[in-house]
């Protein structure tokens, strides 16, 4: 049902949110509004930036504990209200967007942090917890959850959990997906479920892993159970430079498929050496930086180092030495930050793409040959992320610098991109995405990239949502 | 507008996340508004809509704000986001939509301007703001011979509150005095007032003819370095609060670290980690009178972030202070946390 505010009816749906979860706790303020009419996705932002018409929720509910978002849920669910969860709005795909309208679910306020378990190492916290904010906590009790993404400071724990997010250090410590020991949740139609307390069993298929990267379509996360670990003993880092990208990835295979265990490696294409790691770094060399760091025991991850650098020595590359390591270590949040970060006028997204060793060069190649040849407008450039024993991940971007002024001409320009350099990605054996999401953006990929199986994962989505009122529009599950 | 004067903020801020952890407001009031994005996109809606200056819900997200300037610190690159909100209340100002609450407070503030000297010392000028001036009796332990300048506001209040002319007007007032009492050296322990008179009078053209304004912790700091005041020996353990005006508008962090540690205390750091702004609203002047339920979640916060065995607290800040009194936390102004030292009883 889409909502119409100016109606007695909008007026007691108002009033039953308010007894359900307290007056201040439902807000119609049109600077929260305007606020949650917009994440981190370029297009909301390119409308906002040409003055075109928000496209808000009508309510934002802060619920403060399961129970009230239960209510808020059964609530919902008896007026067929469309509600849509938002973290902290940092998300890339739209997720958050409320764009069918009705109510805003922030869930910042679901913020306690329920129990650190010393003899597990565990920590009970709920998702609406700002990430910086439970690092934070956690380092206070002597650990660290290693969860070490660029959006640490804006990101609630439950947008990554509802993204499948990633860190710095994924490397080692894993995505969130492998922090995960357990999960609560509110059903659609208001019920409180938990999955099993622990992530290895043979009890059947795992709801936690079917949970997580739901994207608010199946319900709301509410509660989490995270592995922590202690604090190491010190953390290392070495950086080279190699003549190109395939040499510089042979080496960074390499050290993957010797099952040595770096925290983070971080390959960039040349291009992006040229342009990023001199204006963030200052680092003015041509070729491909590859930076790497092992952490644990000092006497192990000199070893492990060590092995590490005798492979790169391999490719007679350009030892920069510890120093060019650290010095990205230290920086690694700056690249985000204005003015470092592409930002309006340019138009710029995130081809995030996960695939094998096998596959992933051709995917860079082809995703940049189909942009080269079809938008000569854009740049193309690269860095390898996260990286797995068996592949890893391209954060390709394009960036164009002077888009249509016409709002409507430079959505489609953007769609059109996206859609040309996923298609080259998918048919080279990439998965669209490792870490971003699918959201608003993506959702028309899904049943491309999944081919029939997807009907399976709508017809699980029609069993939990029978109303479809959870984020309607996202996914690729329709409206 | 005067927030085009800040449109380089405006372009940053909008579509910025990165500092949102750290605003005073927006860590206990949740909403995406209170935020430096949050803020900034409202105000880019105003800049290529003026008439939506008059939306309500605009002005309030404005004065929502503590102005704690964390997020500014915070920032690679130092946007001024509190700067540009301060640009907006004078915008509000100016067209007369300032909601109520806030003209009756400047009103009151005005009506009580009453600055006088006290004394006839020639070496230092102690202006205070409120009425422990404890300053006066360590200049004594340095034998400097003082006169007083009693103000309730520097014009800091209205300042920040949007009433530019009302507040230059109290500038000049004050001015004139400080120059009048002969004194080469102001001295005052608000940072508030520090920061009105170090910062705000001279952008109003206030030229200080080689007057040196300084903030009590660095002048103490100071006398401690040359000898001239020595501190005793303490054994208390003790968590400093930053004020916002000394650590956000001044970088002044390690003096009032290092008078303590001079003077025996243990620091022990506070909270979590030593960014975020616990001064409860301090930059905002009048945060408690205009949005008590927001300060009562800060303290809810504030008591939060407290160890459970919990020594004593410390603050720069008398707002702070007076907050953290009015809730019956055991906490001590900088002075008094020196002046207890046995030495100085
Ligand atoms: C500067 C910057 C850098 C970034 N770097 C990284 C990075 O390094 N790694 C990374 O993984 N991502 C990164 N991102 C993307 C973004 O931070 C992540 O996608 C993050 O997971 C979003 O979290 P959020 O709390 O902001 O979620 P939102 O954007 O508010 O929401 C994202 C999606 O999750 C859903 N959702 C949110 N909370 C819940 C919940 N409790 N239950 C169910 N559904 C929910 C929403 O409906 C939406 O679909 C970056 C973003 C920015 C702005
Ligand atoms: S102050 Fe800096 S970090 Fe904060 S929103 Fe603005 S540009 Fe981003």
């Amino acid at each position: 049902m889409i909502l119409q505010t100016d109606n007695y009816h909008f007026e007691m749906i108002h009033s039953e949110l308010k007894w359900a979860v307290g007056e201040e706790n439902v807000r119609t303020d049109d600077a929260d509004k305007l606020g949650h009419s917009i994440d981190y996705y370029w297009v909301p932002e390119l409308w906002h930036d040409r003055n075109c018409p928000p496209q808000p929720p009508q309510i934002i509910v802060t619920p403060e504990s399961a129970q009230d978002v239960a209510k808020v849920m059964k609530i919902a669910n008896n007026y067929k209200i469309p509600v849509t969860p938002w973290g902290g709005g940092s998300g890339s795909q739209g997720g958050a967007l409320p764009i069918y309208g009705g109510i805003s679910l922030d869930t910042k306020k679901l913020n306690k942090i329920i129990e650190i378990d010393e003899k597990s190492l565990t920590i009970t916290a709920e998702t609406g917890c700002n990430m910086q904010q439970l690092e934070w906590a956690t380092e206070k009790a002597g650990y660290s959850t290693m969860h070490f993404p660029a959006s640490i400071a804006c990101a609630t724990l439950g947008g990554f959990l509802a993204h499948r997010g990633t860190g710095v250090l994924s490397t080692k410590y894993g995505k969130i997906e492998d922090m995960v020991m357990s999960l609560e949740m509110v059903t659609p139609e208001g019920e409180v479920i938990n999955t099993l307390p622990v992530p290895r069993h043979a009890s059947g298929p795992d709801l936690t892993q079917m949970f997580l990267g739901s994207e608010g379509t199946l319900g709301v996360m509410t509660k989490v159970t995270l592995k922590i670990h202690p604090i190491p003993e010190c953390r290392k880092f070495h950086a080279f430079l190699f003549k190109d990208m395939t040499t510089a990835m042979a080496a960074g295979a390499e050290i993957m498929t010797s099952r040595l265990r770096p925290a983070v490696i971080r390959l960039y294409d040349t291009p992006e050496t040229a342009k990023l790691i001199k204006k963030v770094l200052g680092i003015d060399r041509e070729g491909s930086y590859l930076v790497f760091g092992f952490d644990g025991p000092e006497a192990m991850v000199d070893l492990e180092m060590a092995k590490a650098c005798e492979i790169c020595q391999k490719q007679e590359p350009e030892d920069l030495g510890t120093e060019m390591g650290q010095i990205w270590w230290d920086n690694r949040y700056k690249f985000f930050y204005p003015p470092y970060m592409f930002h309006m006028p340019q138009a710029f997204g995130t081809l995030d793409t996960v695939a094998t060793f096998a596959n992933i060069e051709n995917v860079y190649w082809a995703m940049k040959k189909v942009v080269a040849e079809n938008f000569p407008q854009a740049t193309f450039i690269g860095h390898f992320s996260h990286w797995y024993e068996w592949g890893c991940m391209l954060y390709a971007r394009f960036i164009i610098d002077d888009p249509p002024n016409d709002p409507h001409e430079a959505t489609a320009l953007y769609n059109k991109i996206w859609d040309m350099a996923i298609r080259a990605a998918m048919a080279n054996g990439g998965v669209i995405n490792e870490h971003h999401g699918v959201g608003l953006k993506l959702g028309r990929m899904m049943p491309e990239l999944y081919g029939n199986a997807f009907d399976i994962l709508k017809r699980i989505k029609k069993v939990m949502d029978p109303n479809n009122i959870m984020n309607p529009g996202k996914m690729g599950f329709g409206a | 507008m005067h927030i085009q004067t800040h449109s380089d903020v405006i372009d940053a801020c909008r579509f910025c996340f990165m500092c949102r952890h750290l605003d005073t407001t927006g860590n206990v009031s949740f909403r995406e508004a209170d935020t430096p994005r949050g803020r900034a996109l409202v105000l880019d809606r105003i800049r290529m809509n003026p008439q939506q200056l008059a939306n309500p819900d605009f002005i309030n997200a404005m004065y929502q704000s503590t102005l704690s300037a964390a997020c500014r610190k915070h920032c690679v690159s130092h946007y001024d986001e509190a700067g540009l909100v301060l640009q907006a209340r004078h915008d509000i100002v100016e067209q007369n939509l300032a909601p109520d609450a806030v003209s009756q407070l400047v009103q009151s503030i005005e009506q009580q301007f009453a600055p006088k000297l006290i004394g006839e010392g020639q070496d230092v000028l102690i202006l205070s703001t409120h009425e422990d001036a404890f300053e006066h009796q360590f200049l004594h332990l340095t034998g400097k011979t003082v006169q007083m300048l009693h103000v309730n506001d520097t014009g800091k209040t209205p300042f920040v509150l949007g009433f530019w002319d009302q507040a230059k007007q109290m500038a000049q007032q004050i001015t004139s005095l400080i120059k009048k009492s002969g004194c080469m050296t102001v001295v005052t322990n608000s940072p508030a007032a520090f920061d009105a008179l170090k910062n705000d009078y001279p952008k109003w053209g206030i030229d200080w003819d080689g007057i040196t304004i300084e903030h009590s912790s660095t002048y103490l700091a100071r006398l401690v370095d040359a000898g001239k005041v020595t501190l005793s020996t303490n054994d208390q353990s003790v968590y400093y609060i930053d004020s916002d005006y000394l650590r956000n508008y001044n970088d002044i962090v390690t003096e009032p670290r290092q008078l303590l540690e001079q003077s025996g205390y243990q620091l022990k750091p506070f909270g979590t980690n030593p960014e975020e702004s616990y001064a409860l609203g301090e930059a905002a002047m009048v945060m408690d009178q205009l949005y008590p339920r927001l300060v009562e979640l800060m303290l809810d916060r504030f008591k939060n972030m407290m160890d459970q065995a919990m020594d004593r607290i410390v603050t720069a800040s008398p707002y702070t202070l007076r907050i953290l009194r009015g809730a019956g936390i055991d906490v001590m102004s900088l002075e008094e946390a020196l002046l207890a030292s046995p030495a100085n009883v």
